[in-house]
This record gives C-alpha cells, sequence and structure tokens, in this order.
C-alpha cells in the first residue's frame, strides 16, 4: 500500500493515501507531507485529507478550494469530502473566503454548507455578499438549514 | 435504371424463389431501412413464410415497431430447431439471436438454458395477454439516471450531455427520460439529504408509471436510488455506478429485478466517503472496470471499452 503512494495513476494514489490514513499508518506521513504539494489537486487534496486523519494540519485553503472548483469530478468530490470530514475546524479557515472572488465564494458557501455546524451557520449569517446571485444562494441554503 | 426503393426490395426478395437463408439475411439487412408501410407487408408474409423466414420477418417487425410481442412465437422456433438436431441448428441459432435482442437478454444468459429453453421477459407476457383481452398492447417503459452528490448542475446526465445522448442515441435507449422534469435532487453531501432524495424519487416515478423501470444511479444517486424502493417502487434494473456501498442504504431487494454494480480499478472518492466498493450479495452482479477515477462510470468511451452495455445486458 505505501508503495502505491508512487503510482502513475493518480486516483490510486489518492486512494492509497486515504486508506493508509483511515489504517492510522504513520509511516506513510512523509510521502503524505510531499503529497499536499503536488501540481495534481486530486492527489494534494486526498493528501490533505489523509494528513488530517493522522493528525497534521497540511490544509492549503487556497488549493482546496481550486480542487473544489475543478471541472475533473474526481478532484472536486475529493476536495469537498476533505472539507466535510475535517468539519468545524475548517470553518475559520474558509470564513474570510466568502470575501474573495464570486465564484470562491460560491464554493466556500456550499462548502459551509456541508460542514453544517451552527459556526459555519453563523459565518453564512455574518457574511453580506454584494453579488446578487450569491445573495439569492446564501438565502437558499440558509432557508434549506432551517427546513 | 433507378435503384429499388427499400420497400420496393423487401417485397421482391419476399416474391423470390432463393434460398431461405439468402432471404433471411437480406429481410434482416433491410430491416433499417423499411418504411411504416413495410409493417403490414411483413406480417401479411409471416403466415406462408417457412420457419427461418418467419424469425427474420419477426425480427425486422421488432427493428421497426419495438413491438415484442412475437417473443413466444421466436420461443417456440427455438424449441423446433432444438429438436430438428444438426438440420435446425441455423434456425435455432437465428431465433436465439432475434430473442435475445427482444428480451434484452444477454447471449451468455441464453447459454444457461441449455435444452432450448428460454425466459421470455415479463412485459412480452404482459403484451400477449392484453391481445388475447383486446386491450391496447403499448409497453411503456422508462429509464433515468439519478447523479450523485454535487451533481445536480452537472452536463452529463442530461439532454445533450455525453451520457444522456450515448444511452439515447448510441445504446437505443429511446425511452430515457429527459424532459424539464427530469428528476434530480439536492445533491447535498448529507445522509438526511439522501433519504429525502429516495421518498422524493419514489414519488416521481409514481408520477410518470411505467410497466418497466430501469434505473441508473451514480455515486450517491445509486443510494438514493436503493432508498426509493423502500418507500415501495419498483425497478425492474438498477445499474449502480460508482456507489459508496454502505449497508444503511441497501435496497429492498425485492423490489428490485437485477442490480448491477461497476466499479473503478481505483476510486478515492468511494474510498472517502467511508463506503466499500462491493456488496457480495447474490442480487447484484459486479465489475470491477480496468479504468480508474469516480467519474469513469458515465463515460461514454469507458462503457465501449469496458464492454458495458453487453455486462448489464442490453440490449434491453
Amino acid at each position: 500500500m505505501l508503495a502505491a503512494l508512487d503510482s502513475d495513476d493518480s486516483n490510486e494514489r489518492a486512494m492509497a493515501a486515504i486508506e493508509l490514513a483511515a489504517n492510522g499508518v504513520s509511516a506513510a506521513k512523509p510521502k503524505l507531507h510531499a503529497m499536499c504539494g503536488s501540481d495534481d489537486l486530486l492527489v494534494a487534496a486526498a493528501a490533505m485529507y489523509a494528513n488530517w486523519t493522522l493528525g497534521e494540519d497540511r490544509v492549503d485553503v487556497v488549493r482546496l478550494i481550486k480542487a473544489m472548483g475543478s471541472s475533473d469530478e474526481s478532484t472536486m468530490q475529493i476536495a469537498a469530502h476533505t472539507v466535510a470530514a475535517i468539519g468545524e475546524p475548517m470553518v475559520p479557515k474558509f470564513s474570510p473566503c466568502l470575501k474573495t472572488s464570486p465564484e470562491d465564494a460560491a464554493l466556500v458557501l456550499r462548502a459551509l454548507d456541508d460542514i453544517h455546524t451552527s459556526t459555519a451557520r453563523d459565518a453564512i449569517t455574518d457574511w453580506s455578499p454584494q453579488n446578487k446571485a450569491l445573495q439569492t444562494e446564501r438565502q437558499s441554503v440558509l432557508d434549506d438549514w432551517d427546513a | 435504371m433507378p435503384s429499388r426503393t427499400p420497400l420496393a426490395q423487401l417485397k421482391a426478395i419476399l416474391r423470390s424463389q432463393a434460398d431461405s437463408d439468402k432471404r433471411a439475411v437480406q429481410i434482416t439487412a433491410l430491416a433499417s431501412e423499411l418504411p411504416e408501410a413495410a409493417i403490414d407487408v411483413l406480417d401479411d408474409a409471416l403466415a406462408g413464410a417457412d420457419p427461418l423466414l418467419q424469425v427474420a420477418i419477426m425480427d425486422a417487425y421488432f427493428e421497426m415497431t419495438g413491438d415484442d410481442f412475437h417473443a413466444s412465437d421466436l420461443e417456440d422456433l427455438m424449441r423446433l430447431g432444438a429438436a430438428l438436431g444438426d438440420g435446425g441448428e441455423q434456425l435455432y441459432m437465428s431465433a436465439r439471436i432475434a430473442l435475445g435482442r427482444i428480451n434484452g437478454l444477454a447471449m451468455d444468459s441464453l447459454d444457461q438454458w441449455g435444452d432450448g429453453q428460454v425466459q421470455i421477459s415479463a412485459t412480452a407476457r404482459r403484451r400477449r395477454r392484453s391481445r388475447r383481452r383486446g386491450r391496447p398492447t403499448t409497453v411503456r417503459e422508462i429509464t433515468i439516471i439519478v447523479h450523485g452528490t454535487w451533481a445536480s448542475d452537472s452536463e452529463w446526465w442530461r439532454p445533450g450531455g455525453d451520457f444522456f445522448d450515448y444511452l439515447r442515441d448510441d445504446l437505443g435507449r429511446s425511452d430515457l427520460y429527459g424532459k424539464s422534469d427530469q428528476f434530480k435532487w439536492s445533491g447535498k453531501n448529507r445522509d438526511r439529504k439522501r433519504k429525502k432524495a429516495g421518498s422524493e424519487l419514489d414519488k416521481w416515478l409514481r408520477a410518470h408509471p411505467a410497466d418497466e423501470v430501469n434505473v441508473l444511479g451514480h455515486s450517491h444517486g445509486a443510494n438514493v436510488a436503493m432508498l426509493a424502493t423502500r418507500e415501495g417502487i419498483r425497478m425492474d434494473r438498477l445499474i449502480m455506478l460508482s456507489p459508496p456501498v454502505r449497508k444503511d442504504y441497501f435496497a429492498k431487494w425485492s423490489n428490485v429485478g437485477q442490480a448491477y454494480n461497476i466499479q473503478a480499478a481505483f476510486d478515492p472518492v468511494v474510498a472517502i466517503a467511508r463506503g466499500g466498493q462491493w456488496f457480495n450479495l447474490p442480487q447484484v452482479k459486479e465489475k470491477k472496470m480496468r479504468t480508474s477515477g469516480h467519474s469513469a462510470s458515465h463515460e461514454p468511451k469507458v462503457w465501449r471499452r469496458e464492454s458495458l452495455p453487453a455486462f448489464v445486458g442490453m440490449p434491453w
């Protein structure tokens, strides 16, 4: 399984990272640390999740948001699941990013909705987007939260 | 000299004194070009045709109309071919192939029926009963796609999307539902939302009734489909594409005709979603692809490369 972290198949690398972390294999940490800096966002996002699971905060918020906006379904899903799996600790990391570009804000809004804690709700409530589409989306999230 | 129309060619073939096997091949080759007027010609020719020609006529009839009411007649011809021994092998194989097209059974399924028996689809049986009672014979089929997490706005499962168009145009699923009220759910990554979507899917299918229901669900969309069966809706075919397999989402299997699970070689999304890849249940036919990636199971080029239509028994 450790050898799979060096695979040419990025899906295999990502899957190995997740499974090694799920099995608590600390020996994987050095390679997982390095994978967080991979140009391949799928691998990087999976490595961030794996490191977090093994007790290491290697989350790069900017790259994680970029992965969440990827057109590659696996990359997008891995990033989204990473955020959801880490949960509450992601809220203070993500909240400032609501004020960046509308595209990033939409992704962060979705991530906070996914985290779905009271702190995440507060972050959304405290945010006042200027963009009309974001205002609509924000209200939709809040309405659904209360439903 | 102008070439003859397909209808004129058909009439000439039926009048001809050439060998039946040659004429059968000609009719089958012509079937996709025949106009609607040929339906009556085929019907009239059936009574006077020898068995091999009857198979070709019924196959052409099915090609043109999608009408499978000759399924039991083909079954009879297949038995006749089996009974005739070596001399009837061509009849047996021709009837078997035509029946396979009509019933949507994969050829290796027919192989199980060594004594020449074949399982006629419930659809064909219902229609035969309807014809005897003089009721309308149209069988309603519906095929739908259920998207997964965060894919409610994705293109691939909608008209114009690559997988939708592939199922409809390349695989011939003209019953693939693509109207403006096409089923979609929130796609939110929460258990409560998936369960709500299961109820919504049950309601949606009841509002779009059909004699035969086929559902293809990707990722948690497959779990949504399984949850819907717990509400009572029946699915004749449930094709699960890269689902994160979790016992708490298992279907009410008595409401599923045949289930299929197609998984990528390596799928980190299934891993991170805390699902397994395999059911290991007799109710579910499973396949591990050589291709990796979570979206592979809904990519047309992967479906072609991995022979997935044959795996799920298409044509249905």
